[in-house]
């Protein structure tokens, strides 16, 4: 009988398992100004896989460029396999994933049932589809359903906050791109909603997330990529993170 | 009082052809932030086809050619925005207002080039049967037209509140970036705004020269007069639009019914929009739909 490492098995498995989001390369920017440069990242099955680094390196124009809110100018991004890039927004989204954008950009003078609704466009003609999924989102965030008919704008950062996950969720993405969860939010607010997300992990979503929180950010993700200026300056477990110092080496330098 | 109904009832029947356009303008605007200078020459350009082409040319009936020429200021709704508009709307709203107003005079030279500078008298699906109430008639096309109106408003409103693509455009009209992230086809949405716009210009362009035989500067006046309405909701309300467009028909009525000198209903009409424009402060915003 042969003695199996535990290390060396878990690295087979992701290996083995194909990677829900995957780009190559991605060079993203805004006409002659690169933001990011050859990006090279994957999102595995399961994974929280945080996206760090200062303001200006990046990582809000990756996110924009995985989901094809702006084109990238090189490089792919696949999705289970199957090429997204330059194919826009509502592909990335029919795909399988699903984006809170920096500042959450709910519909403000739309009510909470109506932003949740719209997350749902693509199953528009499955009424059924829509209602389970909108009582699904309810479920989840309670404090949305108190405010179902309230209209969006007119709601705290929180509850925004929420919305802004819970009609991302009505797309049922396989992937969920979070960009800056806790800006603007109280610590017990972003607990609430980081339980809420782990619990959503545990039944399989995959989560990509950006934080301004690092050591938050770290505490819930199995890998990270750390941005330095547009390009990757490191990659790995958030524990190697620590023992490298590579965020420090990130914000700093 | 028996000429006071008169002007009331003209006043109305064009109050809500000039409200219909005003909704038109409205709608686009609040998609794609720019005003459309070539509305009223959809709706000329539309009426003249249902008249030449449909009804002449063609010899359709009445009911098929009214269908025909809506369908047709669809298709040149939907056509100036994919290929007109968008092209240039990058570059700001100037560009945009520009480019509606090349329409504006190409379709109008068009339709000289075409068909003539003639008036035409143009069929209406209604009958133009008089309704006598009191001393003072109404007749069933000026009731349909003014029933159309109501139809058509309260069919936008519905549409807007209560199906997906009238929220995708209420989603638009808000933040159209989140739309794109929402994963909504943005770019679909807006021509089919346009190609509603266009449709119910085409629908105005018919019930208002059947009523109004005029020359082809006149008719643009048509679309000034719904401009005013719209500025009244600084291009953003649909309910002031509707009010405004049935207001400052009642204006023009009036005023050239009880001071019949020529041009009198126009400069009413113009000092009501300076009065519109001093009185109201939310400006339209001219800015690019940013792209994000």
């Amino acid at each position: 009988m042969t003695m199996t490492d535990p290390v060396s098995a878990a690295v087979a498995a992701v290996t083995a398992a194909k990677p829900i989001l995957a780009t190559r390369a991605m060079d993203v920017g805004y006409g002659n100004v690169l933001a990011v440069r050859r990006l090279t990242l994957q999102v595995n099955p399961g994974e929280i896989v945080a996206l760090l680094g200062p303001n200006g390196a990046g990582k809000t124009s990756s996110l924009r460029g995985i989901t094809g809110l702006v084109r990238p100018q090189a490089g792919t991004v696949s999705v289970n396999g199957v090429r997204i890039d330059s194919r826009g927004p509502a592909v990335a989204v029919q795909a399988g994933l699903a984006h809170v954008p920096e500042g959450r950009r709910v519909f403000p003078e739309m009510s909470v049932t109506d932003n949740l609704r719209l997350g749902a466009w693509s199953a528009r003609r499955k009424q059924k589809l829509v209602d389970s999924r909108l009582a699904d989102a309810y479920a989840l965030f309670p404090r949305l359903a108190e405010r179902r008919g309230q209209l969006a704008g007119s709601m705290s950062g929180g509850e925004q906050q929420m919305l802004a996950i819970a009609r991302a969720l009505m797309s049922e993405p396989k992937l969920l791109l979070i960009d800056e969860l806790s800006l603007g939010l109280s610590p017990l607010v972003v607990d609430e909603i980081l339980a809420r997300l782990l619990e959503l992990n545990k039944e399989g979503l995959s989560i990509l997330l950006i934080e301004q929180f690092v050591h938050r950010a770290m505490e819930v993700s199995d890998r990270v990529y750390v941005l330095k200026k547009g390009h990757v300056a490191f990659s790995g477990t958030p524990a190697a993170a620590i023992r490298i110092g590579a965020v420090e080496e990130a914000y700093h330098l | 009082m028996e000429r006071f109904f008169g002007y009331l009832v003209t006043g109305l029947a064009n109050g809500a052809i000039f409200a219909l356009v005003a909704l038109g303008v409205v709608v686009i605007y609040r998609v794609s932030r720019v005003i459309n200078l070539a509305q009223g020459a959809i709706g000329v350009f539309s009426a003249f086809v249902f008249h030449y082409t449909l009804m002449g040319d063609l010899g359709m009936p009445v009911a098929v050619a009214t269908a025909g020429a809506i369908l047709t200021g669809a298709v040149l709704g939907a056509g100036v925005e994919k290929f007109v508009v968008r092209p240039v709307q990058t570059r700001g709203a100037l560009a945009t207002l520009t480019a509606t107003t090349g329409v504006l005079l190409l379709l109008t030279e068009l339709t000289v080039q075409l068909w003539g500078p003639d008036n035409p008298v143009i069929a209406s699906v209604f009958p133009d049967t008089l309704v006598r109430i009191g001393n003072t008639g109404v007749t069933v096309h000026q009731i349909g037209t003014a029933g159309i109106v109501i139809v058509l408003a309260g069919g936008l409103y519905w549409m807007l509140a209560k199906t997906w693509v009238g929220v995708g455009i209420t989603a638009i009209a808000q933040d159209p970036g989140a739309a794109r992230i929402v994963g909504l086809p943005v770019r679909s949405i807006v021509t089919l705004t346009w190609a509603i716009g266009g449709a119910s210009a085409a629908v105005a362009g018919l019930m208002y020269i059947h009523l109004n035989s005029l020359d082809q500067i006149s008719l643009t006046f048509v679309l000034i007069s719904s401009l005013v309405a719209a500025a009244l909701g600084g291009f953003n309300s649909l309910p002031l639009a509707g009010a405004g467009g049935v207001a400052v028909g009642l204006i023009f009525s009036f005023g050239q019914g009880y001071q019949p000198v020529a041009g009198i209903g126009q400069l009413l009409v113009f000092i009501a929009l300076l009065g519109v424009l001093l009185v109201r402060s939310n400006k339209p915003q001219l800015d690019v739909v940013s792209e994000f």
